[in-house]
Parts: C-alpha cells; sequence; structure tokens
C-alpha cells in the first residue's frame, strides 16, 4: 500500500514540476508550446546518458535541465516571425524531430531498446527499505523550490512584463519593454523545470525508451495545466493529481470490467480529450483561475 | 531510386496530402485556428471506409460513404464544439482542437483497437512506366485525387457558394453585413473539408496500411503543405503538397556523401521522413514567413 | 532655432502599392501640444505607427530630438522617451489598472530574471515608490475608484485616461494619443483636455495627439497639422486651421456626403 502511495506521490511531483513549467509559459507568458514532451524528453535522456556514462546523479539532473532550458530558448527564436499559430505548428514538429532522433541515432540513444539501468541518486546513502520514499522526498523538495522560484518571478516586475506580453503585445512593446528578449526568458524557465522533470522521470524509473515521449504525453500536460487552471501555478498541483490519479486507478479498472486493457487504455484518454474539450469551453481558466492581484492602501507591490 | 520513381512516389503523396492540407488551409482563413484535430478526420475516414468495406461494400462505395459519413461528423463537431467558442481567441480553439485529437483518435482506437488493417482485395498490380513502377493502386489514388480537387476548384470559382466562402474569408464582418449566412457556409465548409481529409486518409490507407497513427502522421507534412501555400490559399495547399511529396522523397533518395566529411555511401534514415516535411516549413516559415506562393491565387 | 522634439520629415508609406502617407513633414516643438486631424483613413494612425517604430516606412525620416530612429525597434524607440497610445485600447483583461501602471514604469530592477530572484530589497524599495506615484497618477486621472479593477473591465474612457497614465508612468517625454476622446462623453473629454494642459505645464510633458472632437484640439492644442489622402494639406494654430478653405472644403465635402 505504502508503495502505491508513494508512487502516487512521486508522480504527482514530477509531473508538477513540469506542469508549472508549462503553466509559466502559457499561464502566465501566453506561450503556446505543443512540444513539452520534447523538453521532458531530453532532460530524460541527458541525465540519463550521462550518469550512465559515470557522471553523478545531481550533474545530470542539472544538465538535463539545463539543456532543455537552452532548447527551449531556442524555440523563442522564430516567435518573432511567425504568428502564435505557425509557431505552435512548430513546438509540435521540434518534439516530433527529437523523438525521431531517440528513436534512429541507435549508436548514443540505443533507439528504441532506450536506456536500461539509470542509476537512482539517494540509493547509495539511504538504507534499503527507505530509498522510494527518499526519491519522493527528493522530487518534493525540488518541486517546492521551483514553484516558489517561479511565484517569485511571477509576482515580479518580470512576472508584470510577461503579463503584459501575455495580455498586449504591442502595449507592452510601446512602453519599451524588450518584448522578444522576455518571450526568450520565459521559454527558457518553464524549459528548465520541464527538463528537470524528465530527467527526474529516466531516474525514478530507470529506464526509458521514445515510447515514453509520445504525442500524447505533451496533451496530457496540458490536460493538467488547462484542469488546475491557467496562469495559477498552485493550481497545477491539483490538476496533475487528478489526471495522474486518473490516468492509473483505471488501470485497475479491468479487474472490475471486463473489458480489453486496450480498450480501456484508449477510453482513458478519449476522457482526457473530452475534459480537455470541457474546460476550454465551460472553465477556460480552469477549476482555478488566476487570483487578481490586489493592492490594499500601504501594500508593497512586490510583497507575497 | 531512379527520377521517374520518386517523381510517380511524390505525385501520389501529393495527392493525398493536398486532399487534407486543403482543408487545414480553408480552416484556418474562415475560422482563424490551426486545426490539430484535422489529422484525425483522415483517420476516421480511413476507418470508416474499412469498415464499409469490410462488412462488403466495394471499395468504390464503401471510400465514398465513409468520406460523406466523416463531412458529417466534421459538421457535428463544428456544432458541439468549434461553435461555441466561435469568438474566443485563436489560441482557445488552439487547444481545443489539441483536446479533440486525442479525443477522436482514442475513440477509433477504442472501436477498432490498435492494431492496423489493409483493404480486403487492394491487391495491386503493378506496372513499369519509364523506367519507373507504378501500381494500379496508385493510379486510382492520383485519378480520384485530381477529380476531387478538380471539383472543388469549380465549386470556389463558379458556384454561389464558392463565392460566399471567399468573401468570408477576405472579411467575415464585411460578409455579414452583406447578408451572408456565415453559420450556415461554415457548416458547408465544415461538410467539404471533413469529407476531403477522409477521403485522403482513405487514399493512404488504401497505398498503405491503416492505423491509429495516420491521423498524427499526416497533421504536420499537412500543415507544412498549407504553410507553404500561403495559408488560406487551396491552390497554394495543392502546390505545397506537391513540394512537400518532392521533399520527402528526393530528401531520402539522395546520396549525401558528397558532403565534407563523409564517408562512403549516405542516405538519411526513412526514419526521418516525418521530419523532412517539418524542416522544409521551418525553413520556409523562417525565410518567407508568409508562404511561397502569396497572393498567387484568389482565394 | 532650437532642434524640435519631434521631426517627420518626408515620410512616405505604401501598403502594396497603396500610398498611405506621401511626403508628409510635421514638428512637435518641446513643451507644446500638437494636434493631428484629417478625414478617416487619411493615414493618422499609420503615421503613429510609422514613428513609434511599430511600421517600417518607405523614405523620409523621423528624428526624435535631432537623433533619427527610423529602422529602430519600437521599444527602443518607447525608452528614449516616445511613447504612442493605440486607438484600440489594448486593454489588459486579466491586469488590474495598478498592475498596468505599474509595468509601465521603465528601468525597473528586477524585469529581469536572475534580479528578480536575487535582489529582493532593492526590488522592494523601488516598488514601494513607484505604488506611490502610480496611486498620485491614477488619482488626478480620477482613477482610484477602479485601481484594483481589471482593465479590460473599465469603460472606453477610463481606457483611454489609463493610456495616458501609462506613458505618463513610462515617464515619456513625447506622448502621442490616437484618438483619446473618441468614444468618451464630453465632460469627461473637457476633463482630459484640462489633463493634457495640466500634464504639460507642471511636468513639461509634450503630446500629439490624433483627434476628430475640434472641442478637444481647440481646447488643447497650441498648433495642428491637417493631413489629407496621407498628404500634408494644412497647419496652423486651431483657429487658422478651422478658417483653411482646404481644410473646410475636405471637411465639408464630407459633411455634405454625409447629408446626401
Ligand atoms: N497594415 C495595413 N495594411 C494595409 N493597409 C493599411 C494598413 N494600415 C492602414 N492601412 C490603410 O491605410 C489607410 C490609412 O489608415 P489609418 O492610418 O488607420 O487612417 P486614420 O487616419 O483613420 O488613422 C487606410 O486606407 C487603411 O486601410
Ligand atoms: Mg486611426
Amino acid at each position: 500500500m505504502t508503495d502505491i502511495v508513494l508512487y502516487f506521490a512521486t508522480m504527482i511531483g514530477i509531473y508538477t514540476i513540469a506542469a508549472i513549467g508549462l503553466n509559466f509559459q502559457y499561464g502566465i507568458a501566453g506561450l503556446i508550446n505543443f512540444g513539452v514532451v520534447g523538453f521532458f524528453a531530453i532532460g530524460a535522456y541527458t541525465s540519463g546518458l550521462l550518469t550512465l556514462a559515470g557522471a553523478p546523479v545531481w550533474a545530470g539532473l542539472l544538465a538535463g535541465s539545463l539543456v532543455a532550458g537552452m532548447v527551449s530558448a531556442l524555440i523563442a527564436l522564430p516567435t518573432q516571425r511567425l504568428n502564435v499559430h505557425y509557431w505552435a505548428i512548430t513546438t509540435v514538429g521540434l518534439a516530433e524531430v527529437i523523438r525521431l532522433i531517440l528513436l534512429n541515432e541507435d549508436w548514443l540513444t540505443r533507439g528504441s531498446f532506450g536506456l536500461v539501468g539509470i542509476p537512482r541518486p539517494l540509493d547509495a546513502i539511504v538504507p534499503a527499505g527507505y530509498q522510494t520514499a527518499a526519491f519522493c522526498a527528493l522530487v518534493w523538495a525540488l518541486a517546492v523550490i521551483c514553484y516558489l522560484a517561479l511565484r517569485l518571478l511571477v509576482s515580479s516586475p518580470f512576472g508584470r512584463v510577461l503579463k503584459a506580453v501575455r495580455e498586449e503585445n504591442d502595449l507592452a512593446l510601446s512602453l519599451g519593454k524588450p518584448v522578444f528578449s522576455i518571450k526568450v526568458r520565459a521559454l527558457a524557465i518553464g524549459g528548465l523545470l520541464i527538463g528537470l522533470a524528465g530527467a527526474l522521470y529516466a531516474h525514478y524509473l530507470t529506464f526509458i525508451s521514445p515510447a515514453d515521449f509520445l504525442p500524447t504525453v505533451t496533451i496530457i500536460m496540458w490536460a493538467m495545466v488547462m484542469i488546475g487552471g491557467r496562469g495559477n501555478l498552485a493550481a497545477s498541483v491539483v490538476g496533475v493529481a487528478v489526471v495522474t490519479v486518473f490516468l492509473n486507478s483505471t488501470r485497475f479498472l479491468k479487474d472490475v470490467i471486463a473489458l480489453d486493457p486496450q480498450m480501456i487504455a484508449s477510453l482513458r484518454m478519449v476522457v482526457i480529450g473530452l475534459l480537455i474539450m470541457a474546460i476550454v469551453v465551460y472553465r477556460p481558466d480552469g477549476l482555478f483561475p488566476e487570483r487578481k492581484k490586489e493592492f490594499a492602501d500601504g501594500d508593497t507591490p512586490a510583497g507575497r | 531510386m531512379n527520377l521517374t520513381q520518386i517523381l510517380i512516389n511524390s505525385l501520389v503523396r501529393a495527392s493525398e496530402l493536398g486532399l487534407i492540407a486543403m482543408g487545414v488551409t480553408l480552416v484556418f482563413s474562415l475560422l482563424r485556428f490551426a486545426n490539430f484535430a484535422h489529422g484525425e478526420l483522415a483517420l476516421i475516414g480511413a476507418y470508416l471506409a474499412y469498415a464499409l468495406s469490410a462488412a462488403g461494400l466495394d471499395l468504390w462505395l464503401a471510400i465514398p460513404l465513409g468520406a460523406v459519413a466523416t463531412g458529417f461528423i466534421a459538421v457535428a463537431i463544428d456544432k458541439a464544439l468549434f461553435a461555441r467558442v466561435r469568438t474566443a481567441p485563436g489560441l482557445v480553439l488552439l487547444v481545443a482542437s489539441m483536446g479533440l485529437s486525442l479525443f477522436l483518435k482514442n475513440v477509433v482506437g477504442a472501436i477498432w483497437g490498435t492494431k492496423s488493417y489493409s483493404f480486403e482485395g487492394s491487391l495491386a498490380r503493378s506496372f513499369s512506366f519509364a523506367g519507373g513502377f507504378v501500381t494500379s493502386t496508385q493510379v486510382i489514388i492520383l485519378v480520384v485525387s485530381v477529380i476531387a480537387m478538380l471539383c472543388f476548384h469549380l465549386l470556389l470559382s463558379h458556384t454561389r457558394l464558392g463565392r460566399a466562402m471567399r468573401a468570408l474569408a477576405d472579411d467575415s464582418e464585411l460578409a455579414r453585413a452583406r447578408g451572408i449566412r456565415v453559420e450556415a457556409i461554415i457548416s458547408k465548409v465544415w461538410f467539404i473539408v471533413g469529407s476531403y481529409a477522409a477521403l485522403g486518409g482513405a487514399l493512404i490507407g488504401l497505398e498503405t496500411v491503416i492505423s491509429l497513427e495516420l491521423g498524427y502522421s499526416v497533421i504536420l507534412p499537412a500543415f507544412a503543405a498549407a504553410v507553404l501555400g500561403g495559408i488560406g490559399s487551396v491552390h497554394g495547399a495543392m502546390l505545397g503538397a506537391l513540394i512537400i511529396g518532392l521533399a520527402e522523397n528526393i530528401v531520402l533518395a539522395i546520396d549525401w556523401s558528397f558532403l565534407p566529411a563523409t564517408s562512403g555511401p549516405l542516405y538519411i534514415d526513412t526514419g526521418y521522413k516525418l521530419a523532412v516535411a517539418f524542416l522544409v516549413m521551418v525553413a520556409v516559415l523562417i525565410l518567407r514567413p508568409r508562404g511561397l506562393f502569396q497572393g498567387t491565387s484568389g482565394d | 532655432m532650437a532642434t524640435p522634439l519631434l521631426a517627420v520629415e518626408r515620410l512616405s508609406k505604401s501598403f502594396s502599392g497603396f500610398h498611405a502617407l506621401q511626403d508628409v513633414s510635421l514638428e512637435v516643438g518641446e513643451g507644446s501640444i500638437v494636434g493631428l486631424v484629417g478625414p478617416n483613413g487619411c493615414g493618422k494612425s499609420t503615421l503613429f505607427n510609422c514613428v513609434s517604430g511599430f511600421l517600417p516606412f518607405d523614405a523620409g525620416q523621423v528624428r526624435f530630438r535631432g537623433t533619427p530612429v527610423g529602422g529602430m525597434a519600437p521599444h527602443r524607440i518607447a525608452r528614449l522617451g516616445l511613447v504612442r497610445t493605440f486607438q484600440n485600447g489594448h486593454a489588459t483583461k486579466r491586469m488590474t489598472v495598478l498592475e498596468n501602471m505599474l509595468m509601465a514604469a521603465g528601468g525597473q530592477t528586477g524585469e529581469l530574471p536572475l534580479q528578480a530572484l536575487l535582489r529582493r530589497p532593492a526590488i522592494r524599495m523601488q516598488q514601494t515608490a513607484l505604488l506611490g506615484r502610480a496611486r498620485e497618477i491614477l488619482e488626478t486621472l480620477k482613477l482610484t475608484r477602479v485601481a484594483n479593477e481589471y482593465a479590460g473591465n473599465l469603460s472606453g474612457g477610463q481606457q483611454k485616461l489609463l493610456a495616458l497614465g501609462r506613458a505618463v508612468m513610462c515617464d515619456a517625454d513625447l506622448i502621442m494619443l490616437d484618438e483619446p476622446a473618441a468614444g468618451v462623453n464630453p465632460t469627461l473629454v473637457r476633463e482630459f483636455v484640462s489633463m493634457v494642459r495640466d500634464l504639460r505645464d507642471r511636468s513639461g510633458k509634450t503630446f500629439l495627439i490624433i483627434e476628430h472632437d475640434m472641442k478637444f484640439i481647440s481646447g488643447a492644442c497650441d498648433h495642428v497639422f491637417v493631413l489629407s489622402a496621407g498628404r500634408n494639406l494644412s497647419s496652423g494654430t486651431p483657429a487658422q486651421v478651422q478658417r483653411d478653405p482646404r481644410v473646410l472644403e475636405v471637411y465639408l465635402g464630407k459633411r455634405h456626403a454625409a447629408v446626401a
């Protein structure tokens, strides 16, 4: 029983890091990243490959996060010239190219066999029996740090400019804000988090393959963010929990209902798709919309 | 691969892709959003055609019937989803279509499972032709697609519906003011777009196999074709499809060993076929953000 | 003569063959309030777009304090002290009036992510000062009551005031307003005029204002430029311009057409 609870807690922690990264990009800065899974994969493979080659896990996590952040900054380049729809298409394409590279460059990624035996951090220092709990604690510690950092950013002048870019790109420009470099930064920061989540995913499962990074993962992460509430970082954890629990609990449904497991898998995704559409139509701001920032007399703007 | 073969394969690919890309561009120019679920309409068309033919219907009937049914499904989807968020910002519609694509794909998956199918009795004979090979299936694909595109061209240029569609794409406010019944036109457009995508999907299924990945594997090339042609231009999308078809086949057929620092023959892995369309699109977007043929055709 | 704050020199701009602006010239002296009038579609907003860097122009030059700004990115021009507003509001649906004001201030510590994380005390001090200033400006604009409302929920008139407030908060020297009185009730228009004059008299701001409302122009402006079909038509004091037969023809012609 504790095993299952720990599994859920760890997975929710990992996806929360990715989801708040995506929510920062979309909810705060208004940038549509439909290639989330690509950055998740970059984080996972970078850290997996480095640690398999002997690097310490902390270095792997850091590198996974940084590489994803850098590639993420790169996708900002065409935002200048493309309208948002074309840009969204290019992010999908980028994720697909990343997956194809993972699949085809066997010499580096071992192709569809994937990476096996990725080390788990803390296994060496934590006594047996407490290792999964320790990993879960590590994930949540990182999640909390990421969340607090993002919250600081959102409430800072930087965050305000991001919101202005989200609301009215030209307005921000007309007031002297360097919109392009702001977008680069917002994408990079989101990418750092998504990459970190991917790296943690790799070290948690200890086995990854291109099949873990199908386009569906992107849509699932979007469902998490949309359900929680765009622009409300804390609410993302609710979206993540709802979706994760739903996706996993239905795995046990096959014991109850006599349905083909393949059928159940499809129906799960049918529900996720329906959820996204329902949210868009009925509650476009999610279950917990972004809160309005009100200033009482004598308040300080950058206060918490 | 020789030149004739490359040309044949590219033309066939363009025939399939064009039918789908044309819908992407129409939806974008009329409703102002990129419909990520468009590939799933092709998927539905392929599965419906398969189901009908498996039920004993002749292919000649199964494919058009499947296309018509998909057209109605597209109209229903519009009424149930997109019509409710017609005035929402484009980004919202984009996200909705993402959810829709997951939904549609998995409804198909729930009904037909994950295994792949091929049409009964589509054992193609192949002919040699000017140094290359053509299968009878490929000939059929070409002919059907060309007829469908011609029909659409005539519809666009010679009918009241076509004029209304163009007016709507130019300026929806103005069209409304001139008394064009916008919602009725939009429904008809969804019907056309849905059945054309379905036809494209069924033709792909005819040539290769029908699997759940069909929709996803076609959406990026279709977008690429639409973007290449300059979004909004239906004729451009068809030309774009031809360019994508050529690019995919040529890039994979070239021996890249003429590049410096290579040893021995160097072919790009066919696994990267999907990436070719994407990279061509990115290159075009960056060099010519409004497409290659902006302002060519009147649509 | 001193260099004018803004000089537009023989500016031309066409949209795929259609000449929206042809050889348009105008000058705005420091500390003046200058009007820009002309029939709908004569190119006034296009001129704003070219001057503020939002549109590239084909020929001519724009100088701000003598420095050519043609080809410069809009945010760089804004940082030189030239801030424009937009004809159609650009209301932020999910940012409050106060957030708008604070965002508008230039040169804030913490506009870069690393600063935002590491320089908390400095940010806090600066933000407290900015908040005080924002409240003061909102007070003069009579927007205090809606300070915590989403800007998207304001009336059209209040949004025009907010746009003015943002420009002031941004420390602009030249504020270019695009139809600030359109859709605003007459009482508010009079107040708007006095606010603009006040900002000029007390803070030395310079204004270039596109407006149709002749009361606004006569009440606020020292000098007026008239455009017609993308060309300079006339210029002078509001009284002179209103008597100019060429201007009368353009406007009366329109009025007759409207009656017919
Ligand atoms: N981006 C654009 N592309 C094409 N035509 C434009 C564009 N912006 C403005 N125009 C045209 O230029 C002319 C001047 O427009 P504008 O400057 O907005 O007029 P106004 O004086 O009413 O502000 C109009 O005929 C308008 O249609
Ligand atoms: Mg105007």
